[in-house]
């Protein structure tokens, strides 16, 4: 049985179709990406996923049940870190277990044990705007992760960041990933980042708003990889197919030669 | 530090300075009668020389104003949350606030002594009339208004609606509360003052009718001058506050 399963998903907003009948299943402790450019829905679907808002048709299962329009099944992160300015890190990242009424002190002890692994020890009693962006995001996802859920919905969350803090916090979260198993969702419009960390990519496009599955990847989840052929070769075949939506959405011919 | 003060305020100096001029002129001209407007000089006397007087009279005054203030940010913060959760309460509130909020203080004032009598009780309802709608009204908009995406994010940590005001809303708000809190000040102490000129036996109010009867228009001007100093450092004191408090919670950037 799948862990998550998304069921003919259609939703629309004034009249314009986001997501056109969508259907995916993820399998526990997979980690799938969905790419696509702005604007295709994705964020959507995820809000959907994590029951924050309504589909106009379509059913969300959580482990076989329905869980459609059930906020707090999964562990959300939004795009930006959107972290409490008046809170300090600690106090940010216990957030979620105080709000499910866990004692403060409690609370953050068991906290304090994640900091070394998200890299973030010394931390704790600084305040947001004294961190970086990358450590501010992973502040975020720590606080994701003290919301205890099997599943991850991850919205573009290295989007905000810089080349450099990007590429230390991608081979940071490989590490995550394969310490903390969990089934992740990760959105993102970067094509390296969907080939490095998921077992499973799908094109999102906002021509025929459908999300369709475009390939899948087995030992992925090494660093070299990222300097493999295979590497190179997998993500030329998601640029042609991400181009030829591209193109289908602009009305422009597909050239071949311009993309490499 | 001070040059950058002088450099700030100089301009609004030179203009006050020019303000007090054209008034003495007129003043020492005798176009105007000396007992019906004092000169410049004749006021600043008669505000050394009061100063006692008027020290203790704007003691009662300054307790009403306190205590007016105090009940009225209570009183805001019920409405504002109530107004927050419940959209039909906001609906059925809300419009009223605002209309009511161009009724003037000196229109109602009357009404509220013929209602509660001579003593502190009148003077303080009225304070709390005039500061309570400013404070709402901005606190609601400050509750209604944080960030869709931070609300999600509560939403998706399955908060409640009392965990999302105190761990997200109240916070959020607190700016807004301090403008709210800041246009009620400057009409504060002036309420005041007002329903003290229609009774009391003490009170700032109650001396500037004393001192009119007694035609001493050069006290009264003296007065005015204390009563606008006493509102601008109740204005400065919240600006501080403000400061502060944004500074605590890392809100001021």
């Amino acid at each position: 049985m799948s862990k998550i399963e998304i069921r003919n998903l259609t939703k629309s907003y004034r009249g314009r179709c986001v997501l056109d009948n969508i259907s995916l299943s993820v399998n526990a402790n997979e980690t799938i990406a969905i790419l696509g450019q702005s604007g295709c829905g994705k964020t959507t679907l995820l809000k959907i996923i994590a029951g924050l808002e309504s589909p106009d048709r379509g059913q969300i299962f959580i482990d076989g049940l329905d869980v459609t329009n059930t906020p707090g099944k999964v562990g959300y992160m939004p795009q930006d870190a959107l972290l409490f300015p008046y809170k300090t890190v600690l106090e940010n990242v216990i957030l979620p277990l105080i709000l499910s009424g866990r004692k403060k002190s409690e609370a953050k002890l068991s906290a304090k044990k994640y900091f070394t692994d998200f890299f973030i020890s010394g931390t704790e009693n600084k305040y947001p705007y004294e961190l970086s962006g990358g450590m501010r995001q992973r502040v975020a996802f720590l606080r994701t992760y003290m919301q205890s859920k099997d599943i991850l919905i991850l919205d573009e969350p290295f989007s905000a960041l810089d080349n450099i803090t990007k590429t230390a916090m991608h081979k940071w979260y490989l590490d995550v990933i394969n310490r903390f198993r969990k089934t992740t969702l990760l959105v993102t419009h970067n094509i390296e980042e969907a080939l490095f960390f998921a077992s499973e990519i799908y094109i999102s496009s906002s021509t025929d708003h459908s999300i369709k599955k475009a390939l899948s990847i087995r030992n992925n989840q090494n660093p070299d990889f990222l300097h493999s052929n295979e590497f190179f070769k997998l993500r030329k075949e998601l640029a042609e197919g991400h181009s030829r939506l591209l193109c289908r959405a602009l009305g422009t011919p597909l050239n071949y030669k311009n993309y490499s | 530090m001070i040059k950058k003060f002088v450099k700030l305020n100089l301009p609004a100096m030179i203009f006050v300075l020019i303000l007090i001029l054209i008034w003495g002129a007129v003043s020492e001209s005798g176009a105007i009668p000396q007992f019906i407007l004092p000169s410049p000089g004749a006021t600043f006397t008669a505000l050394v020389r009061n100063l006692p007087i008027l020290m203790q009279h704007s003691v009662t005054t300054l307790l009403e104003t306190a205590l007016g203030l105090l009940f009225s940010v209570i009183l805001a913060i019920i409405f504002a949350v109530l107004m927050d959760r419940f959209v039909t309460i906001k609906r059925a509130i809300y419009p009223v606030l605002i209309v009511t909020q161009t009724v003037p203080t000196i229109a109602i004032a009357p009404f509220i002594v013929l209602l509660f009598g001579y003593d502190m009780l009148p003077k303080v309802i009225l304070v709390m009339i005039c500061c309570f709608f400013p404070i709402a009204i901005s606190l609601c908009d400050g509750l209604s208004n944080v960030e869709a995406d931070y609300l999600n994010l509560m939403r998706g940590m399955n908060a409640t609606y009392t965990q999302t005001l105190i761990h997200l809303k109240i916070p959020f708000a607190v700016p807004s509360f301090f403008s709210g809190l800041k246009v009620s000040v400057t009409y504060a102490f002036i309420s005041a003052v007002v329903a003290e000129w229609l009774g009391g036996t003490c009170g700032l109010g109650v001396y500037m009718t004393r001192v009119k009867a007694a035609y001493a228009f050069d006290r009264l001007f003296a007065s005015i001058f204390f009563i606008s100093a006493v509102s601008f450092a109740f204005v400065k004191v919240i600006d501080f506050a403000q400061k502060k408090v944004l500074n605590r919670l890392h809100l001021d950037a």
